[in-house]
């Protein structure tokens, strides 16, 4: 079968139901492919991002996770599911591959750059960013993902729950635990975190 | 010393502020070049396997037309052959009966019986 650029096309998104993609996608059709990965692509990245650090691999992993979907569509019973099946296998691909890492790839080394800038600028939102990217990187591999679903990728917590296979109470209960554990890892700069933003305003 | 609250509202606020990470640029156009490749290998994505056992229906449904191409073979074979087989015994039969040389043995059983013959 020869896909055409063109018809691979990522751009051009129209209303189409995920349930109307995949179903197409299940037929080889390419372009419908295409638009599921422009839909969710941005997701299972940043998915992939929070459990590498931001490792060079999360690009390889992140397209594995699509081509996992291109091969075998029909394992996908729902397409409600897509996107909480795209971030279990997102999430499982990056934690095969955290786990599996190069032996010289140090287990406590975080390439999030977590390094406070000069006195002159550090006092941005950048400096917030790599903060918390830091300190979420440092969490526990359950409560990186629970903050990374709920938070950054504004999950409702049932759909957080179901993409992490958990029931709801377990899931509040790990939310409530991850966050404690980012105050306490955010807690010595605090102010000086919501002083730059306020400042930024 | 009491230890400083760290109040729930600011923390959002740091999440809320952290910026989310950049997709590289052209991570599409790779995605896509793996797709192509992909497809070029000839990758073929099978349905996934059903259940070997069929139902108990499609057993049925499955047994009429043997039953049926079995009972058509065996009256077609039975019409073919049965006649031939009949007139057969009984030309068999009328030869019998007509010829009056033939010594079955079943005449002298009771001379036997009485000792009249050995």
């Amino acid at each position: 079968m020869n896909v055409d650029a063109t018809v691979l096309s990522l751009k051009g998104l129209h209303l189409e139901s995920d349930a109307d993609l995949l179903a197409a996608a299940a037929r080889r059709d390419a372009a419908a492919f295409g638009k599921l990965v422009a839909k969710y692509h941005g997701l299972v990245f940043r998915v992939v991002w929070r459990i590498t650090n931001g490792n060079v691999e999360t690009e390889d992993i992140a397209q594995e996770a699509f081509l996992k979907l291109w091969n075998n569509p029909a394992q996908l019973r729902e397409a409600g599911a897509l996107k909480g099946w795209l971030v279990r296998v997102a999430h499982n691909l990056a934690m095969d591959w955290f786990r599996h890492r190069p032996v010289n790839a140090n287990a406590d080394h975080i390439d999030v750059e977590d390094q406070r800038p000069s006195a002159e600028d550090n006092l941005n939102r950048d400096w917030v960013t790599e903060r918390v990217n830091a300190a979420v990187a440092r969490l526990p591999e359950r409560q990186k993902q629970v903050i990374t679903l709920v938070h950054f990728e504004q999950f409702s917590q049932p759909d957080a729950a179901r993409a992490m296979e958990l029931s709801l109470d377990a899931l509040e209960s790990l939310l409530a635990r991850a966050r404690r554990s980012l105050k306490n890892e955010l807690a010595e700069d605090r102010h000086d975190l919501l002083g730059s933003l306020q400042e930024k305003d | 010393m009491t230890k400083d609250v760290f109040p729930d509202h600011e923390l959002d606020q740091l999440l809320k502020n952290a910026k989310q990470p950049e997709l590289p640029r052209g991570f599409a156009e790779r995605l896509q070049a793996k797709l192509q490749v992909n497809l070029e290998s000839n990758v073929i994505a099978f349905p996934q396997k059903q259940s070997q056992t069929p139902s108990r229906r499609g057993l049925w449904l499955s047994a009429i037309p043997l039953a049926a191409s079995l009972a058509a073979g065996i009256y077609v074979g039975t019409m073919a052959e049965l006649p031939a087989m009949f007139s057969g015994l009984q030309d068999a039969v009328a030869s019998l009966s007509g010829d009056a040389g033939l010594d079955l043995g079943i005449e002298d059983t009771e001379s036997f019986l009485n000792g009249e013959l050995s």
